[in-house]
């Protein structure tokens, strides 16, 4: 009996020592093995968080360098041959004219000067609007709307319901800037006849909202958009937008007549200080 | 009294049996929490990992050894004692592993320091 009971102890001993010490290599081996697949997902994530950001800045870049071509063709077309005129009026033949020729030459040159300045001075409003510095994002945004509607190409109208408080200056520049984008793109691309755009404050957060009824965006599009090298306008605006923590939503209006774009940014003080990228921009 | 006075040596196997239970969940809550975890990237690399894995494998490896040992005659205990005696040595072993992973830990702490301040200087 006492044999018996010696070789059950053992059998247990034997069998539960093997049992335990499998189960815990067996546990260990689990451990390692999720963490390394742990460790490869999360290089997978920087990986791909690495290529985004890298074409965002990609992106960026060629829009700076589209902007700065825009820049010096808008000089070179345009105020380059105007003074070139002007200067053809002001030579030193002038002094053998007769004076009503010469007058006649002096209003000339005056004339195309005066139209140099008044170009020069439409390409500095477009890179920097005097009224959104001076007056605020809503007094910019309705001076932009108007000239817009005065074109004759479509009717733009924007309302503000809740703006007392002006953003951070550069805050509304880039929101500005924003807005501007989406508008170039609704000329562009939507051949849309009519902008409208909303501005609301809900809680802290600024919500501006365009209508339009022409070829719209949804959000599945913008983010395939996003996703491909094309699309450099709305990388633009997606940059702009992270810097501020904001957010844009396009979507169709559930009546199907009209597309709607949403921009949400959260409300900075006036006075509170700013990150470094948000002043570069 | 009695504690000191008595000369009956014996292991208390449900004193331990009970022991080595707590220390067994203790040490499969702390690898949860270890692998659950999002900001920790290398279990292996932190020193209290392999301390936890000595205490672990201990535990589990003589559990029955241990909970029968109050069932065992003398002979039985010199033939299973081996248990105990390697399973110590594993359980040191990770030490050892862990003391090492602390000292190098520690190094390269103070040699970040040391270039940290020397590139501020620069």
């Amino acid at each position: 009996m006492q044999v018996e009971a010696e070789s059950k102890i053992s059998l247990v001993l034997f069998f539960g020592t093997i049992g335990m010490l499998a189960l815990t290599i067996g546990l260990i081996i689990f451990i390692i093995f999720h963490q390394r697949k742990v460790i490869r997902y999360q290089g997978t994530l920087q990986k791909m968080e690495h290529e985004q950001q890298k074409m965002l800045l990609n992106a960026s870049i060629r829009f700076q360098e589209e902007e700065r071509q825009r820049i010096a063709a808008d000089l070179h077309d345009d105020a380059g041959p105007l003074l070139a005129t002007a200067r053809l009026y002001l030579n030193e033949n002038m002094v053998n004219l007769d004076k009503g020729t010469q007058l006649q030459s002096i209003y000339n040159a005056k004339q195309i000067i005066d139209d140099t300045i008044q170009l020069i001075r439409n390409i500095s409003h477009s890179l920097m609007p005097p009224t959104l510095k001076n007056f605020g994002l809503e007094s910019a945004v309705n001076d932009l709307f108007q000239k817009i509607s005065g074109s004759g190409s479509m009717n733009a109208s924007c309302r503000f319901h809740d703006y007392r408080e002006r953003l951070h200056p550069d805050q509304e520049l880039i929101i500005f800037r924003v807005i501007q984008e989406l508008i170039n793109n609704i000329l562009k691309h939507s051949n849309a006849s009519f902008i409208h755009l909303t501005q609301n404050l809900s809680g802290n957060k600024l919500f501006i909202r365009m209508h339009h009824d022409g070829r719209g965006l949804t959000q599945a599009d913008f983010e395939k958009l996003n996703k491909s090298t094309g699309g450099l306008g709305l990388k633009n605006i997606q940059s702009r937008l992270k810097l501020l923590h904001g957010r844009i939503f396009f979507e169709k209006d559930l009546s199907q007549t009209y597309y709607k774009v949403t921009i949400e940014v959260p409300k900075l003080e006036e006075d509170a200080p700013v990150s470094p990228q948000v002043l570069q921009h | 009294y009695q504690y000191f006075s008595s000369t009956n040596y014996s292991i208390d196997s449900l004193t331990i049996t009970v022991e080595y239970l707590f220390i067994i969940i203790y040490c499969l809550f702390y690898l949860f929490e270890e692998i659950t975890d999002p900001n920790n990237s290398i279990i292996y690399s932190s020193f209290k990992f392999w301390i936890v894995i000595g205490i672990f494998l201990y535990s589990t490896g003589t559990f029955f050894f241990f909970m029968q040992s109050d069932k065992m005659s003398d002979a039985e205990w010199e033939q299973w004692s081996p248990i105990n005696h390697v399973f110590t040595l594993i359980k040191n072993l990770f030490f050892t592993i862990a003391i090492f992973m602390r000292k190098n830990n520690s190094h390269d702490t103070i040699q970040q320091k040391t270039e940290g301040n020397y590139m501020r200087d620069y």
